[in-house]
């Protein structure tokens, strides 16, 4: 029964559906990490990642288009993140009460769209998804070729995300201004940085880069919209970001780990186990609190995450 | 701190004070809520149905199907609603919320609202229950109460028989189940899938994997792959939401498969649901109402394949004949009773 | 010093808790009619009458004990549950573990609770099984608090792992150990609450809560405990400036709103769905943040709002059976309401603020 677990077509197959796995997470992630640097927490991505996958198939769907519903998503995420980041921003109120509001909010109005457009049976709508890519050269070498290099385009785009995000982050003033804010936003202002734009801004950010996580569940994955077909991946994603200490380059490495969790405990179900099935599905979960654990020693995060900042006061 | 501590001291003491002697209430009360004898005439009128659902009417199985039976009673006129995404605190008072409306049959669409069915039809004993699924075990059948009407159906009737489909059609020896969750219905299609594989030839693997969730369609389709790297060619799914995803995932990669409670053929391509196991929910419950205006309506049914209630859809065009003479042999043999399978619940 | 600490102190206080009480629930009225307003466009676009549907969804259920016995059964988890996150927000913690720790705490009585335990203890099982049900509770959020101490992990993050764990371990017990019969769920505990009318499901957990809603407000205003938590809510600086280590108050902030959220649990199950099984503590969780909210953290809000989401809740059904109006938008209205309520006290900490310039 195990002796096919650490056969290199087990593990390619494995670790490819983890790359799969994790690009939802990869997105939403990197969306946090820019949100969470500029002091905003991303409680809302579940909410925001509904949105764009609602929105992204019904604009591929209408359109045929896939990148139209791509950037569907991502308008629709940032948009809807327009809501948290006015209220926990300018409004200065509780970033996690806004953020689990929004979320069950999200999912009643997703779910009340989605049944006064398409009635209760979409099922049968299936949209050609995003084909695997192969990447010329790269996708030959042997195990990494297959894992890596054989992904839909959604799944190389994030990982260029990522480094554009890392460069931007360490090695622009942009980027810079964006951790001041975060850090010390009352200096920040002093010095002439508008906080309140920067951290509506970087939301926004954060909304796009969940809507886009959200087509990619629809567009890149399943080919029709579920009901809460998030189903809890943007809670994850809070966890990734801190696990990645707010870096954008190791969230993508962390992305990739909950991937081939999730993947993991799917396939050691298939292979047959003596364990009940809810240690399986309780692993991701499990695994987060130990990594925080283990790796949470030195975590530092941004001084002024989740502090609603006022710019009035001295 | 301190006063505190005396606080909870006092509310401690009060507490078991009360418990004390509520209790004996409670039992004295339990006692004298024992069904009374009913007069067929209370309750053989029927005028409005409600239905409580587990999840949500667009997962193209289990919630969508009573939803369409339901639709279809109220297309003969009757006064109907229904409520989804009933979890296990709400169902006592959605139960008893339609009761104080006046509705006088209420059907909870899954065994898992068994046990506080039974709480309110002792309260309610000119309401016509409906349960789809077995009652609790754990009570005697004769502390059942008497209006409500167990139908213990026989679900997995059918998984046995896409058992036997998934091992004449397997060409890789490597058959796969997906399930969603835990309660008893589902476990014991698993088993009775197993059965099946089993009854054609014990050389034949059956892979299980419990995805923890009716929802989510994305892992369906993961787990799908998964299956199918590791050689399953035939996959049956019992799991809503999640399975969509697995279907999706056998009409990416041309791999056979099995539908659940509706006809899924059409979601999938080619030809490759190759059947699905169709429970006559519409028919289950509209069938109620006859039996209610006859009057002494409750106790326990077994539906299954004998009555049309269980049934298995066409054959695609992808199952040769002489595979789906044998599948039909098989179907004809639990039907009139020369194979019995009775459902198992236990985990292995 | 002192001055300059005390006055920045008073400063970083939310300007909203300052105000009078009188204009704080004029505000919570407004908002909640402003979200039943829009909530009334949505009303009319399923062709509805909204009149009658907030009739049906929060009068009707008013009208006789029976269904006032249905809103005590959300009421007594909501205001429990609401106290306890109360008493993190309090400190600026947010205890999003509500889910997991209710779970917890249903776990302790049904442990307690059935036979063969539950025999032999008689009408003590249901004393001691509220006590464990609390006391895994405060254990569950203690897990939380002990990573934000020690590890500075958000308690966000952690609550919410908590939460699927707990879900699972829950499934895992009435699947296996616990399981009674066929079906996924407990036996039936031998000792339930007992009511406290004939004919109504309305039992002595209202009472607990409410005794409990006064606790709360004797240790938030009148214990120095309750002073030096909302201190660290305030300013945790100065907080920490006055001698009060941070740290052992979060801690035991997140125990004390554990065990809260373990009696619900424990309370659910003894007075309503007296077995265990997968779901049983709902959206206890979240919802109780916003009622919560809705109260302002004042224990007098507290009860109101908890009583106001009771009524939303058991009158939904009532409301879909009479005005067709699907259960889902009881969750929008909720959502509506906490919109409306942030956007108002936003509004008025904004006017005040502007007054005082002046």
């Amino acid at each position: 029964m195990g002796t096919g677990l650490l056969s290199a077509s087990f593990l390619t197959a494995l670790f490819a559906s983890g790359v799969r796995q994790s690009i939802p997470l990869i997105y939403g992630s990197l969306g946090d990490a820019v949100s969470e640097r500029a002091g905003v927490m991303g409680i809302s991505l579940e909410g925001e990642m509904l949105f764009g996958a609602f929105f992204s198939y019904l604009v591929a769907l209408r359109t045929g288009s896939l990148w139209l519903g791509v950037l569907a998503g991502a308008l629709a995420g940032m948009l809807s993140s327009l809501i948290v980041a006015v209220w926990s921003v300018l409004l200065r109120q509780d970033q996690s009460i806004i953020g689990i509001m929004f979320n069950i909010l999200a999912v009643g109005f997703t779910n009340f769209l989605n049944r006064m457009i398409f009635g209760t049976s979409n099922a049968n709508i299936t949209l050609e998804i995003f084909q695997p890519l192969a990447i010329p050269g790269l996708s030959r070498i042997p195990v990494i070729g297959e894992i890596f290099f054989h992904q839909n385009i959604l799944a190389y785009l994030s990982v260029l995300l990522a480094v554009a995000i890392f460069w931007v982050l360490r090695r622009t003033k942009l980027g810079l201004q964006l951790t001041a804010v975060g850090e010390n936003p009352k200096a920040s202002q002093a010095s002439g940085i508008r906080v309140y734009r920067f951290r509506i801004l970087a939301y926004m950010f954060c909304g796009c880069m969940a809507g886009i996580a959200g087509a990619s569940l629809t567009l890149g994955s399943v080919g029709t919209f579920t009901e809460a077909i998030s189903a809890g991946r943007g809670f994850i994603c809070l966890a990734i970001v801190i696990l990645s200490r707010w870096n954008p380059l190791v969230a993508v490495a962390a992305s990739f780990g909950f991937g081939s969790i999730q993947a993991l405990q799917i396939r050691l179900q298939v292979q047959g186990s003596p364990l009940p099935y809810q240690v399986f599905v309780a692993l991701p979960y499990l695994v987060t609190i130990l990594a925080l654990a283990i790796g949470g020693r030195n975590i530092r995060a941004p001084r002024e995450l989740g502090v609603p900042f006022d710019k009035e006061s001295r | 701190m301190k006063r505190i501590l005396a606080f909870i001291l006092a509310l401690a003491m009060s507490l078991s004070l009360l418990t004390a002697c509520g209790d004996n209430a409670n039992k004295e009360q339990d006692k004298t809520d024992l069904p009374k004898e009913d007069t067929a005439n209370d309750r053989s009128t029927v005028s409005k149905i409600a239905v409580l659902l587990p999840g949500s009417i667009t997962d193209e199985s289990w919630n969508q199907t009573a939803y369409e039976g339901l639709q279809t009673i109220a297309a003969q006129g009757y006064e109907t609603a229904y409520t989804e995404n009933v979890g296990s605190n709400d169902m006592e008072s959605v139960f008893r919320s339609y009761c104080e409306e006046g509705y006088d049959f209420v059907i909870g669409h899954g065994a898992q609202y068994g046990d506080a069915c039974c709480r309110v039809a002792e309260d309610y004993p000119n309401v016509n229950f409906f349960i789809t699924g077995n009652a609790p075990e754990d009570v005697p059948a004769d502390e059942l109460p008497a209006n409500i009407m167990f139908a213990d159906y026989r679900e997995c009737e059918g998984a046995y028989v896409c058992g036997v489909v998934a091992a004449l059609m397997t060409k890789s020896g490597k058959v796969g189940y997906v399930g969603g969750g835990n309660n008893t219905t589902q476990q014991s299609d698993k088993n009775a899938f197993i059965d099946g594989v089993a009854s054609v030839s014990s050389e034949i693997e059956v892979k299980t994997v419990i995805t923890g969730t009716f929802d989510d369609s994305a892992l369906g389709k993961e787990t799908a792959i998964a299956m199918m790297e590791d050689g399953v060619d035939v996959i049956l799914q019992t799991c809503d939401h999640t399975g969509l995803g697995v279907l999706e995932a056998c009409s990416e990669k041309g791999v056979y498969c099995l539908g659940y409670t509706s006809d899924q053929s059409a979601l999938v391509a080619d030809g490759l649901c190759l059947t699905s196991m169709l429970v006559d929910i519409p028919y289950m419950i509209s069938s109620q109402i006859d039996l209610i205006k006859a009057g002494n309506y409750g106790g326990q049914t077994f539906p299954g394949l004998h009555d049309g209630v269980v049934s298995m859809s066409a054959f695609s065009d992808k199952v040769p004949a002489d595979v789906a003479e044998k599948v039909n042999a098989v179907i004809e043999q639990i039907k009139c009773g020369e194979v019995v399978i009775t459902p198992n619940y236990s985990e292995n | 010093m002192k001055t300059g600490l005390t006055a920045h102190l008073r400063e970083n206080l939310n300007h909203y808790q300052q105000l009078a009480w009188a204009k704080k629930a004029l505000i919570l009225l407004l908002s909640v009619v402003g979200a039943m307003l829009v909530g009334s466009l949505l009303i009319l676009a399923v062709n509805a009458d909204p009149l009658e549907a907030y009739y049906y969804m929060l009068i009707r259920p008013l009208t006789s004990i029976t269904s006032l016995g249905e809103v005590a059964m959300y009421f007594t988890p909501l205001l429990l549950v609401g106290l306890g996150v109360s008493f993190t927000f309090h400190a600026k913690l947010s205890n999003l573990g509500g889910e997991g720790q209710m779970l917890m705490g249903a776990l302790g009585m049904t442990l307690i609770g059935v036979p063969p335990i539950g025999d032999k203890l008689g009408p003590w099982s249901l004393l001691l099984g509220i006590l464990l049900g609390i006391v895994l509770g405060a254990v569950w959020s203690a897990v939380a608090g002990f990573f934000r101490v020690k590890f500075h992990a958000s308690e966000i993050v952690v609550t919410l792992m908590l939460n699927y764990i707990a879900e699972q371990f829950i499934s895992y017990m009435v699947f296996y150990p616990l399981r009674s019969g066929a079906e996924p769920q407990s036996a039936k505990i031998v000792a339930m609450l007992p009511k406290l009318y004939q004919g109504s499901r309305i039992n002595l957990g209202v009472v607990i809560a409410l005794v409990l809603t006064a606790v709360y407000a004797v240790v938030i205003r009148r214990t120095r405990f309750g002073y030096h938590l909302r201190a660290l809510g305030g300013s945790q600086k100065a907080a920490a400036y006055s001698g009060v280590d941070k740290s052992r108050y979060f801690f035991l902030a997140m125990l004390i709103s554990g065990a809260f959220c373990g009696l619900a649990g424990a309370v659910q199950i003894s007075g309503n769905t007296r077995r265990l099984m997968e779901g049983v503590a709902g959206d206890f969780g979240f919802s109780g943040i916003v009622v919560a909210m809705l109260g302002s953290l004042h224990p007098v809000g507290i009860v109101v709002a908890a009583l106001f989401m009771a009524l939303i809740s058991a009158g939904s059904v009532t409301m879909q059976v009479k005005t067709g109006i699907p259960v889902s938008f009881t969750s929008v209205l909720e959502a509506l309401i906490v919109l409306f309520i942030l956007l108002g006290m936003a509004v008025s900490a904004a006017q005040s603020k502007r007054k005082k310039v002046r």
